[in-house]
């Protein structure tokens, strides 16, 4: 057991350790205890070393316990950390940051003990749970769990990890085997041991483990490994199955419950026609048998069910165009376009670093592609629904004809649907396998339809590499179509034999019965034309469950997904609400953008005393310029909080590469910052995350004075007026696109016509065919236009002036500029910042110099800050940026 | 005349499609074309046989063989049908595949203004793609088909027209209706599908922008959700109303055929019924016959009509098939010309397969896009001689990008000649294209490893990873390179199995890479290369500017006036001309247009600030 406390209080360190240390003399176990300072366990964090227990105190000079709980946190997430502190305000922040507990001093000796106890269990549970891999120099202790199975090369055996990560034991695998629990772990072939758990997928002599490996059985091991764990995977596959058609079954209730139940009441009614139209068929046999034979009935006595045949038969003709395509194409409206609404909804509730993460980036983009999926299945599911109604008329009539005749039609059927199960999960492997294929297959389609790479084609002469490479990636494609048409056609074949065996078995029946004056003939024939319609219903079935279970794969996909955050009608519903609300009332109901900042005590603070400076806003808002005091400013710098402050601010896109580290910066209102440094500093990143775009993984933010956690979503945008470095423009009408800086007033054309005049954009847009209202892009509409990278530059920065407010940020805005419109570009964001919050990005380092601050951001640390003219006589890095621009322009001055 | 040229083109084509059991499978559809008749009289012949069997044991053996009869020729209907379905899949599968590898080749091959969409070329091609490709290369089998529905149309027409000949008459009439009628579909189906296509790529579009990456933090940032939604619900709602009307009238007219075509069967079972009681010799097998056949008669009328028809129908779909594959490609010689001038020993052409040294000359070039009233360049003259470094600036709009890409061919001028050592570059786009190496401003990020993104420029040049490193060491690439686990084996992009991607900055110094790579080339065209690269990458590519680029003639396009110290030469334009053509050291005595940009730009760096520029009016 290891322990670490950070504490400022000296006696009080002795006293725990002490209760520790006998805690640990009863169990007769050993236990190290040290104490840190909270730099230096950061620093041991950083080196890998990690304590079982971390015990700390809340208020401590430096960082605070909070703080340093996070940062370990973010170093050791499986940190098992302890508050002990005297205070009790802090217990809800502690559990933000995954305490384990929260002891109070004056009470801390039971319930600490209670606390080692209790994790003197869990690790005694858990390491039963633990695998040590030892090599000369370290060792190392990984989860069962996480194992995934184990390679034999030459003398070492390979351990390779759930997440990727691969460690070497010089071992022999008999032995490593006898160390690993039988439950769990299976050699399947003499080199290869296998986590039972993380096996995917069986086949022949072959399994798919959890991160798509592919590991060869051993031919006398391919029972044994079918046997094991069939109850685990395969079990929790079909329960999976299940909830997801429980969930298909709620969306398509809520989209739309009239279609659901009118489509299975229609095809179900429908379906039976074929048994009714047997039994009059069969009078008719009757009625004709007896007057051939006997010579008694005439056609009179006939005429009525001979009607009735006739209605029957039209109508089945009309019921066999509500074929499966058919209610396709009328479920298509409400639940296709139903279920991109949904999908679209759910969608924006995820945060944005979830969705660019790689295994929900790639799962959920193979989701939101198959948004057919619901009416698929929905329709596939009335469609059988039907069919099922349709065997079982069947089956009665069968009934009423004979027992015999009756058990062997089920039986028929029964073995039909069998066959049809079984083929179907085979299928789904189908599609799998070769999904990898198909996608690199349409990428090298739809390559050379892009411009970009059109032309490099041309001048590369690469068209034979990419025909080749398109020839194999689809080669793959087809050979497995052709399996799979070959695998459809076999089965049919099967099954249609299987239909002919049926007959012959009821036909010889009925022969002989027949022989023997036990049937008529008459009900000979109706058995023969049975056989006939049982088999027509039966293999329709086939077809339609296949579409089914393709429909269901891509729900149960969906449902892993997005089901939790999708509760059929109370989100969605929410949300319609919400959106008939503003079409109402003409506002959004994001709550409070105005009204926030008014009730709010500490914005008000300077409110009496900047009442100059608010009038000096108004009035000089349309010139983008301001009149404002330096005395002013001063006041208002003094008693305001920073409009932007972080502290300790961490964050990384992925879990090993830190994208920013303990950035702490402010920026003030009205103050110029620049944010300057090489790529892949962090500058775009920071931005993003004072525009709420992230969530930070350690650290605060706040504006003005409000920490962000305590922000609604959204909030900042109705604030700053912002460009992107990597903007996007939309296949919208050109005013649409300045509009939508700000949303509200996208309506207001002279708005847009003063933020386009700012951006430098008013001449070229006034020059189009359509003029404003001209598309960009050319996706859908033809008569859209595609821009240069230099005006789609200056469209973008048009939006950022749209909502002219008072915070600005701006990143990059003329990097794709010539000179003299990168000059103007800055020389209006100079003369609109005057006066207002504003952040600058730029390589252009010159820049800079606008700037009444400048920070420099170097991987993602704070580097240097301070203004042009300190930093340049500092001699740092910014002033070595700077020279590396500068010198390329010294021909001048020469 | 022309149809009947496609016809017979694509007559030959799908022929070729088949495989040779296909081809056998195809040929067996004429026998198979007779069962159903011969089914129908064998079955007549069963009841006939069952029915006598009622209490004769004796007669068993003639009803198992009778009925022995039937089931054979059942299953030998079915296995013939099962090879036929088989191979009309496979030909299916294989139509697919070669339209696409067809189209894929088009996409190559075309001149390249067809990849912005002129003449609305994607609409085209998409059309073609989903509806046309079958046809053209499926009209054999409808052919034969219908050639075999004949054979089965006229066996089974024969036997119901010995019960009755009003029953042929009846049942081929009530036909009719339902073959006009879903030819009436057919071509509105045509025309639904083109004239929607516009609003359902759009409705896709607008759903598709709420998920994609892009334009993501834009839609969270500035709240664009409820806008975009609303956009997305008015096309969805108007292209489900469209729907709905052209459905409801579909399912209507199709409704009342169905009924026309089955109420019939009142007629057919009426008389046959009547048949029998006033000649009970026709036997119960007659009532079997009737009702097997009937149905299967109706089927084939169906379809022989609609076959018809569709046979000239789809020739819309192919003749636009065949047009498009007929499009212009770019001129240049084909893989198996240059092998037989191989064969043919002609050494000294292989000299000639790529400029050695090129004097660019561009003489009264003019020029305007396909859509622009703006001439693009306008009576551009230009000499550059081999090894000269350019650089050419200019304002957005100016010409500069369409200066260099007129220079690969990718369009035609409208007045004036670019010419290589004299040579007019449309005599031999080939050759000309092998002489050039570029990265342009939005170079292309191939999703593939990062040795293949930069190899590709030079398919036939095979380096060692080892020189590979070294020329991205020259461009400072190989930081990106070595930052990733696999080195050079990485694969970045959207096939990576860690999601793994570049940064921009890192992108561009590959793409440098790739276009230093093809050192075969004698004129370089770097356009913006360095506008994603920070103050230190940027300079290193100044720095090395000379040893990179060698002893080839370098065009440079460039917003950073800082170039002017690394070339020889600037050509200045201003909307579509040349106005200024000099060294840096005359256009800055000339004092024009290019000096004021450069002090533009220089005066943010000058180390004195300069008060005009920081202070406030």
């Amino acid at each position: 057991m290891r322990i670490v406390i950070v504490e400022d209080d000296i006696g009080f360190v002795e006293e725990v350790e002490k209760t520790i240390r006998d805690f640990h003399a009863d169990k007769r176990e050993a236990v190290e205890i040290r104490h840190l300072e909270s730099t230096t366990l950061l620093e041991e964090l950083k080196g890998q070393k990690s304590y079982d227990i971390y015990l700390f105190d809340v208020e401590m000079p430096g960082m605070s316990g909070l703080e340093l709980a996070a940062k370990v946190r973010f170093l050791d997430t499986n940190a098992r950390i302890v508050f002990l502190t005297s205070y009790e305000k802090y217990a809800l922040q502690s559990i933000r940051t995954g305490a384990y507990y929260y002891i109070l001093k004056d009470s801390y000796q039971k319930e600490l003990r209670m606390i080692l106890e209790r994790i003197r269990r869990e690790e005694e549970e858990q390491k039963a749970d633990y695998y040590v891999i030892l090599t000369k120099t370290h060792g190392y202790k990984v989860r069962m769990d996480h194992i995934l199975y184990v390679t034999k090369e030459k003398k070492y055996a390979f351990f390779q990890c759930l997440n990727g990560g691969v460690y070497m034991e010089r071992d022999s695998l008999e032995k490593i085997y006898g160390r690993l629990p039988r439950e769990r772990f299976l050699m399947i072939e003499r080199g290869i041991i296998v986590n039972m758990k993380h096996i995917m997928q069986f086949e022949h002599l072959k399994v798919t483990m959890r991160n798509g490996d592919i590991l060869p059985v051993g031919r006398n091991l391919n029972g044994v490994v079918k046997d094991r764990p069939r109850n685990t995977t395969v079990e929790r596959v079909n329960i999976m199955k299940l909830k997801a058609m429980k969930w298909a079954f709620g969306l398509a209730w809520y989209l739309d419950k009239k279609l659901l139940i009118l489509c299975s009441v229609i095809l179900s009614a429908v379906s039976v026609l074929p048994a009714v139209a047997l039994t009059y068929r069969q009078d008719i046999l009757a009625a004709l048998n007896a007057f051939l034979e006997t010579g008694e009935g005439s056609m009179e006595a006939v005429f009525p069910t001979i009607l009735l045949l006739g209605m029957v038969t039209a109508l089945i003709g009309i019921s066999n165009r509500l074929n499966t395509e058919f209610v396709y194409s009328i479920m298509f409206d409400s639940y296709y376009f139903g279920m991109e609404e949904i999908l679209m909804d759910c969608v924006q509730s995820y945060s944005m670093e979830e969705l660019l993460q790689k295994e929900t980036n790639d799962e959920y983009h193979a989701c939101v592609l198959r948004e057919g999926a619901l009416t698929d299945f929905i329709c596939c599911f009335c469609s059988l629904l039907g069919k099922f109604v349709g065997l079982f008329s069947l089956l009665l009539v069968a009934f009423s004809v004979s027992k015999w005749v009756f058990f062997i039609t089920a039986v028929y059927i029964a073995g039909i649907m069998c066959l049809n199960l079984n083929f179907t999960e085979r299928m789904r492997d189908y599609w799998k396998e070769i999904r990898d294929k198909e996608r690199l297959a349409q990428y090298y389609e739809s390559m050379p339809a892009e411009p970009d790479c059109a032309r490099e084609m041309r001048i590369f002469e690469s068209k034979e590499m990419i025909l080749r490479n398109w020839r194999e990636a689809y080669g793959a494609v087809f050979e497995h179509g052709r399996k799979y048409n070959l695998a459809v056609e076999l089965r049919t074949f099967i099954s249609g034999f299987g239909l002919y065996l049926f007959l012959v078995v009821m036909i010889v029946y009925s022969l002989f019965e027949l022989a023997e004056g036990n049937m008529q003939v008459d009900v000979l024939l109706v058995i023969f034309t049975l056989c006939m319609n049982v088999f027509m219903a039966v293999s329709g079935v086939a077809k339609t469950l296949i579409s089914a279970d393709y429909g269901l794969c891509a729900l149960e996909r969906q449902y892993r997904i997005f089901g939790s955050r999708i509760e059929c009608g109370e989100q969605s519903g929410e949300n319609r609400e919400a959106e008939e609300q503003e079409a109402e009332t003409g506002e959004t109901t994001a709550p409070g953008q105005w009204d926030r900042e008014d009730n709010s005590p500490e914005q008000w603070n300077h409110r009496d005393n900047s009442q100059g400076h608010r009038t000096g806003k108004t009035t000089a808002r349309d010139n983008g310029s301001r009149e404002v005091s330096d005395l002013e400013k001063e006041t208002d710098r003094r008693k305001s909080p920073p409009v932007f402050r972080t502290e300790n601010l961490c964050f990384s896109y992925r879990d090993n590469r830190p994208a920013l580290e303990d950035v702490s910066v402010f920026v003030e209102k009205g103050e110029v910052v620049a944010l300057v440094g090489l790529n892949g500093s962090g500058k775009s990143t920071l931005v993003k995350l004072l525009l709420q775009l992230h969530r930070p993984s350690a650290g605060a933010i706040s504006y003005l004075g409000r920490d962000y956690e305590s922000l609604e979503k959204g909030f900042l945008g109705g604030k700053v007026g912002t460009f992107f470095q990597d903007y996007y423009l939309f296949h919208f009408p050109v005013w649409e696109n300045i509009g939508f800086g700000d949303i509200e007033h996208v309506d207001d054309r002279e708005r847009i016509e003063k933020a386009l005049e700012k951006g430098q954009a008013r001449n070229f847009v006034r020059n189009l065919p359509f003029g404003t209202e001209t598309y960009i892009h050319r996706t859908a509409v033809k008569e859209g236009v595609e821009f240069s990278g230099g005006e789609s530059q200056k469209l973008a920065v048009a939006r950022a002036y749209m909502s002219d407010r008072d915070i600005l940020i701006f990143d990059e805005p003329a990097s794709m500029l010539d000179p003299i419109s990168e000059m103007e570009q800055f020389e209006n964001i100079r003369d609109t910042v005057r006066g207002r919050t504003a952040i600058l990005i730029s390589h252009r380092i010159g820049f800079a110099r606008l700037a009444d601050k400048i920070i420099l951001l170097d991987k993602g640390k704070v580097a240097e800050v301070g203004s042009h003219e300190e930093l340049i006589a500092a001699g740092g890095l910014y002033a070595k940026l700077f020279q590396e621009q500068a010198q390329w322009y010294r021909q001048e001055e020469d | 005349m022309n149809k009947l040229k496609y016809f017979f083109r694509s007559m030959n084509l799908s022929i070729g499609m088949k495989s040779v059991p296909s081809r056998i499978a195809a040929a067996l559809g004429f026998p198979t074309a007779f069962l159903p008749m011969l089914i129908s009289l064998k079955l007549a012949a069963f009841t006939d046989t069952a029915r006598q069997l009622s209490g004769n044991p004796s007669l068993l053996n003639a009803a198992f063989a009778a009925f022995a009869w039937v089931v054979l020729l059942y299953l030998a209907q079915m296995f013939l049908q099962l090879i036929q379905e088989y191979y009309a899949k496979e030909d299916a599968a294989r139509i697919k595949r070669y339209v696409k590898e067809e189209t894929l080749k088009l996409l190559c091959e075309i001149p390249y203004k067809y990849i912005e969409n002129y003449g609305g070329f994607y609409e085209r091609l998409n059309f073609i793609k989903t509806y046309g490709g079958d046809k053209a290369a499926g009209s054999i089998s409808l052919l034969l088909g219908w050639l075999a529905k004949t054979i089965s149309f006229v066996s089974v027409a024969a036997i119901l027209f010995t019960v009755n000949p009003w029953l042929v008459a009846a049942l081929i009439g009530t036909s009719v209706p339902a073959a006009v009628l879903s030819l009436l579909q057919k071509d509105e189906t045509y025309r639904r599908r083109t004239k929607w296509m516009k609003e359902g790529t759009l409705t896709i579009h607008y759903s598709d922008l709420c998920r994609m990456n892009a334009p993501m933090k834009e839609i969270r940032f500035f709240g664009l959700y409820p806008y975009i939604k609303e956009r997305w619900r008015e096309l969805a709602d108007g292209y489900i109303d469209k729907r709905k009307k052209v459905i409801g009238r579909h399912v209507w007219y199709n409704s009342i055929a169905d009924v026309f075509r089955n109420g019939v069967y009142f007629v057919v079972i009426w008389v046959t019924v009547w048949e029998v009681f006033h000649d009970p010799a026709k036997g119960l097998g007659t009532f079997m016959l009737v009702l097997s056949s009937a149905e299967q008669l109706q089927s084939v009328t169906t379809a022989l009509l609609v076959d018809a028809v569709s046979i000239f129908t789809d020739m819309k779909y192919v003749e636009d098939f065949f047009r498009l594959l007929e499009m212009e490609r770019e001129s240049g010689e084909e893989a198996e010309k240059r092998q037989d001038r191989a064969e043919e020993g002609a050494e000294g052409d292989a000299a000639e397969e790529v400029y050695r040294k090129a004097d660019i000359a561009f003489e009264n070039v003019t020029f305007s896009y396909p859509d622009n009233v703006n001439r693009a360049l306008d009576h551009v003259t230009v000499q550059i001689r081999q090894g000269e470094k350019i650089a050419i600036v200019g304002a957005n709009g100016s010409g500069k990008s369409t200066f260099v890409s007129l220079l690969c061919g990718f369009y035609q001028l409208e007045e004036g000649c670019i010419r290589i050592n004299g040579e007019d570059i449309g005599s031999n786009l080939k050759k000309l294209r092998r002489s050039v190496s570029a990265i342009f401003q939005r170079f292309c990020q191939y999703q593939d490893t990062l040795r293949n993104n930069i190899t590709i420029s030079s398919p036939g040049r095979s380096l060692e990873d080892d020189g590979i490193l070294r020329l991205a060491g020259s461009t400072g690439a190989d930081e990106a390179i070595n930052g990733q686990g696999n080195a050079l084996n990485e694969m970045v992009g959207i096939f990576s199995d860690t999601g793994n991607n570049l940064s921009g900055g890192q992108w561009q110094k590959i793409a440098i890479t790739r276009a230093l790579y093809r050192d075969n080339a004698c004129i370089y065209i770097l356009d913006e290369p360095t506008a994603a690269l920070d103050p230190i990458g940027e300079a290193n590519i100044y720095r090395n500017f000379r040893q990179l680029t060698g002893d080839k003639t370098t065009i440079l396009i460039s917003h950073r006036l800082g170039v002017a110290s690394v070339v020889d030469r600037i050509l200045v334009f201003d909307k579509g001309r040349v106005v200024e053509d000099g060294s840096h050291e005359e256009l800055m005595a000339r004092n024009g247009l290019y000096a004021e940009m450069y002090r533009a730009q220089a005066r943010w760096y000058a180390q004195v600030p300069d008060k005009n520029v920081l202070s406030s009016y």
